[in-house]
């Protein structure tokens, strides 16, 4: 339904572009921002601008970052001889959390999926390939543990296995701070496959 | 497991439902349209997450609705109490299940904790459909025993998927299929092994209790057999099965890419069903096909009670249009000794096979979707 505003539509078709918005959450968000001060509006649209302005991928591990290389290629704390595989950005902030990994990043940019049309050149494979050629001894898979994950986790492992480096991929099996008794039987299954010797 | 009550909104003709079951048979009444496969289709969705007669939620929607729920309360056979809640609504489009007050992630989650065995005429295919039906039949009867075989099922349709996207995309990507297509191998051969294993081993299991059920729902003797034709030649209990499984993919590799499509693995193999040395599907006569859809039905009624030790519940659907009165007779001899029972009929004359005053049967009558008591027993 359109409102008696054509710049208060134009407003919440934009919204309504978003992923997971639809028409109800486009208008709502559209009201509050009109309730809202000037001021928040400027900041939010100038946020907006910024991100489009100054955000790009690094031309080393494909992260998003606005130096390039990003903060994590260029530390010299950080140990260069590892590298973590993952998917997406966000895999990259999920595993920065837990503060434990120490080497750097390479991100994908997705995973195969011939479905969604995406094969291994519309992903960073051969930036992860340049990269492990020197100076790096070991690769960490990390894809999500799932389909397609798999099998990227498996044309990585083919690709890197003959250039000699230590090829790891991470565990799979129960959640920490989860019950046995909920976990589903798939996961309990994985979980009995990697068990390790005490 | 037994289904204590029962409730049911916007479901088909039936505005608001409420029925509380009976520990042995339940018999529901009424005219072609009253209502009274949906009862057993909504029994169905509580145990299954689906129906046995549509695949489509929308279609399940009462009239006007936007959305449907379904609450069932079991109590198992050690005597806990167990709930179900199935939620549909338009938007967003998708059953939410709540199994015991917790929300479940999957819908596949649900499979095997309330066993249950449905025959209705929706299932005819099963004998004298196409191989996909009576690889659903299987399937489903494992996947209620083992879940990590669902799990498997499920991993290696995505699989599939991708793999066939792959072919079918083939001549514009030449090169993702040269690179990628032994990935996609490796991740079917693993899952199809494990499938494959679980199949074989299942059908050499479920052949004694198909002879059992067909000597007592037919008098005279007729020999049945099961045959599991697997249309990749591999054994697949062999140590390198998903080795072999993946050269014979690969063999398989230029006519899959002319077709655009996976030929060969457990999504094309035959569950073939022989009676008397026929195949069933080609040969038999009607008479045959429903004694063998019924063997089939109560075998995997007690296969299920056997592995599970929790009873299923049954549901028959309409089960007196399909029998002669002898073998009726028969069938429901059988059935008063399993479990919880649920039947329909459009006639009254069935009444005479439900002795009245039995404490734990009960019989309703449905009028449009609407539960009424039976008035008079005729």
């Amino acid at each position: 339904m359109l409102s008696t505003s054509p710049s208060l539509d134009a407003l919440i078709s934009e919204f309504a572009r978003l992923p997971g918005i639809g028409r109800k959450t486009a208008q709502r968000l559209a009201m509050y921002v009109l309730k809202r001060p000037r001021e928040e509006a400027e900041q939010m649209a100038a946020a907006l601008l910024h991100v489009k302005d100054n955000v790009r991928t690094c031309s080393i591990c494909c992260n998003i970052t606005e130096d390039d290389p990003c903060s994590i290629c260029s530390s010299t704390r950080r140990d260069h001889r590892v590298i973590c595989v993952v998917e997406e950005s966000n895999d990259v902030f999920a595993i920065e959390r837990t503060n434990e990994f120490r080497g750097l990043y390479h991100v994908l940019g997705g995973r195969l999926s011939p479905l969604e049309g995406i094969g291994p050149d519309d992903l960073h494979v051969r930036e992860l390939l340049d990269r492990s050629r020197e100076g790096v001894d070991e690769i960490i898979l990390a894809m999500n543990p799932n389909v397609e994950g798999e099998a990227t986790t498996l044309y990585l492992s083919r690709l890197l296995k003959p250039m000699g480096l230590r090829i790891t991929r991470i565990a799979r099996g129960i959640p920490m701070g989860s019950d046995l008794e909920f976990t589903d039987a798939a996961t309990i299954t994985r979980a009995f496959e990697g068990r390790i010797a005490l | 497991m037994i289904l204590n009550r029962l409730r049911i909104s916007n479901l088909r003709n039936h505005g608001h439902t409420e029925i509380e079951c009976p520990e042995g048979t339940l018999l529901l009444l009424g005219e072609n349209g009253a209502g009274k496969t949906t009862v057993l289709e909504a029994i169905s969705l509580l145990c299954t997450s689906r129906s046995f007669v549509t695949h489509q939620d929308r279609s399940l929607l009462r009239r006007e609705a936007d959305r449907y729920q379904i609450e069932g309360w079991f109590t198992s056979t050690t005597s806990s109490r167990r709930s179900v809640s199935l939620v549909y609504d338009t938007d967003p489009g998708r059953k939410q299940i709540e199994m015991d007050n917790a929300l479940l992630p999957a819908a596949a989650d649900l499979i095997g904790a309330f066993p249950l065995v449905a025959l209705s005429p929706q299932h005819r295919p099963i004998t004298a459909g196409g191989p996909g039906e009576r690889r659903s039949f299987m399937d489903f009867i494992i996947s209620q025993l083992h879940h990590v075989y669902l799990m498997d099922l499920i991993a290696y349709r995505r699989a599939l998927r991708q793999r066939n996207a792959l072919l079918a995309d083939s001549d514009r990507r030449p090169a993702d299929v040269r690179s990628t297509l032994e990935v996609w191998d490796a991740s079917l051969a693993e899952s199809a092994v494990r499938i494959l294993r679980r199949r074989h081993r299942f059908v050499e299991e479920f052949v004694p209790y198909l002879l059992e059920a067909m000597r007592s729902v037919i008098v005279q003797r007729e020999e049945v057999a099961l045959r599991y034709i697997s249309s990749m030649e591999i054994d697949p209990f062999a140590e390198t099965a998903t080795d072999l499984y993946r050269e014979r993919l690969a063999l398989r590799m230029d006519t899959d890419i002319r077709r655009g499509t996976t030929t060969s693995g457990p999504h094309r193999d035959e569950l073939e069903i022989l009676l008397n040395g026929l195949d069933v599907r080609a040969q038999a006569s009607q008479g045959q096909h429903k004694t063998v859809l019924i063997s089939l039905k109560l075998a995997e009624y007690r296969y299920l009670h056997t592995h599970l030790d929790e009873p299923p519940i049954l549901l028959l659907d309409d089960v007196f249009s399909e029998l002669d009165d002898e073998r009726l007779a028969n069938v429901l001899q059988l059935v008063d000794g399993l479990g919880q029972t649920f039947i329909t009929s459009a006639n009254h004359a069935t009444l005479r096979f439900f002795p009245q005053g039995k404490a734990q049967n009960m019989t309703l009558r449905l009028e449009n979707g609407v539960v009424r008591e039976l008035a008079e027993v005729a």
